[in-house]
């Protein structure tokens, strides 16, 4: 499964949003309601679990969240080093 | 321009009551309150309404004596958020020692903050024990000085109106700085129960204390009766709220749970005429 798969996955499956129909270039927040507070702590906890990454090394910032390419280019920054470690 | 002006003119109100003695603006603070607690029927009849549902051991007298007793504490209050520094001889911090060692362990804390009476002071006595704390609050674009307020206070404020303003203050917590949030007004965020009635709560709190893995404390002030404050400080939990959806909720129902004994030892000084338990 790629990255990007993943985290469309990750987006279905704690924000309960249909992820199957988003692209790279898919507004996330400010688009969907469910990108509240508690649906961003959701959606990082999401990440700790799937990625086995500490998810205070993703970059907490509008634009980090802006778009699902986005999203998935500042998963790639924390992921690769941790893939190459194990 | 609307807002420039409002906030000019507030400003300006500001400035005039500062004129006067702190005895004086309290009197007109409670003159003020009186007033509008006559005059709008949604404000009395909303306070007494909650304060009945809550507290159903009070007769019809006593509700409204209570009603207007808080609604006069809360306006006074509110007028002290303007000059909180002038406040800092005359506040009492109340914290007890393994609070104060969970507050100095310089890795973070989330306060969750109640509206009773002056309720900002509720941060700034923070400030005063650790030196900085970060608020988050909903400012008026039409009280834009506000802002000047709080830093005059040394508590930096994220305007809740401004864009992204959650990720700022995750990013706050991630810093490991103390972080001051209002926890008892409504949100549609986790349902809870309140002095035996269900409603919804914010989740913040409990929230920053899961994702910064931070103690959980909670912060109230109450005016005594010399005009002084006491702000109490107090600990949840001293370990972080577990990362999970089903300990968030059941940590800010914890935090609602000690939320309502102190507002059954302090009825006078709660925010009772807000819409806390609106449908």
């Amino acid at each position: 499964m790629n990255l990007e798969t993943q985290v469309k996955s990750c987006i279905h499956n704690a924000l309960n949003i249909d992820s199957s129909h988003l692209t790279l270039e898919s507004p996330l927040l400010g688009n969907y309601p469910e990108f509240d507070s508690m649906g961003i702590m959701m959606l990082l906890m999401e990440f700790e679990q799937t990625f086995a990454i500490d998810s205070n090394l993703l970059e907490l910032s509008a634009e980090t969240f802006a778009t699902l390419g986005a999203l998935v280019l500042a998963l790639q920054d924390v992921c690769i080093p941790v893939k190459q470690s194990a | 321009m609307k807002n420039y002006l409002l906030d000019k003119i507030i400003r300006l109100f500001v400035w005039c009551l500062l004129r006067f003695s702190r005895q004086t603006r309290r009197a007109f603070a409670h003159w003020l309150a009186t007033q509008i607690f006559n005059r709008s029927n949604k404000t009395r009849l909303r306070a007494c309404d909650n304060i009945a549902k809550a507290l159903p051991e009070m007769d019809e007298e006593q509700i409204k004596e209570l009603a207007l007793t808080s609604y006069k504490n809360i306006v006074f209050g509110l007028f002290e958020c303007f000059w909180l520094p002038e406040l800092d001889k005359k506040t009492k911090i109340v914290c007890d020692e393994q609070t104060l060692e969970l507050l100095h362990h310089n890795n973070g804390v989330s306060i969750a903050t109640m509206h009773m009476s002056c309720y900002e002071l509720a941060p700034f006595a923070v400030q005063k024990l650790l030196g900085a704390v970060t608020t988050l609050s909903k400012i008026p674009p039409f009280v834009r000085s506000a802002k000047h307020c709080y830093q005059q206070a040394n508590i930096t404020v994220i305007d809740k109106n401004q864009p992204h303003a959650l990720l700022s203050l995750m990013t706050a917590a991630r810093k490991k700085q103390a972080i001051c949030l209002h926890a008892d007004h409504y949100a549609n965020e986790l349902p809870i129960s309140f002095f035996s009635r269900k409603t919804s709560a914010p989740s913040g709190a409990a929230m920053l204390s899961a994702y910064a893995k931070t103690p959980l404390l909670i912060c109230y002030c109450t005016l005594k009766e010399n005009g002084h404050y006491q702000v109490v400080i107090e600990t949840l939990r001293s370990t972080p709220v577990d990362y999970n959806k089903a300990a968030i909720a059941q940590a800010t129902q914890a935090l609602y749970s000690r939320f309502e004994q102190i507002i059954r030892q302090h009825p006078e000084q709660w925010y009772w005429s807000y819409n806390r338990w609106r449908k």
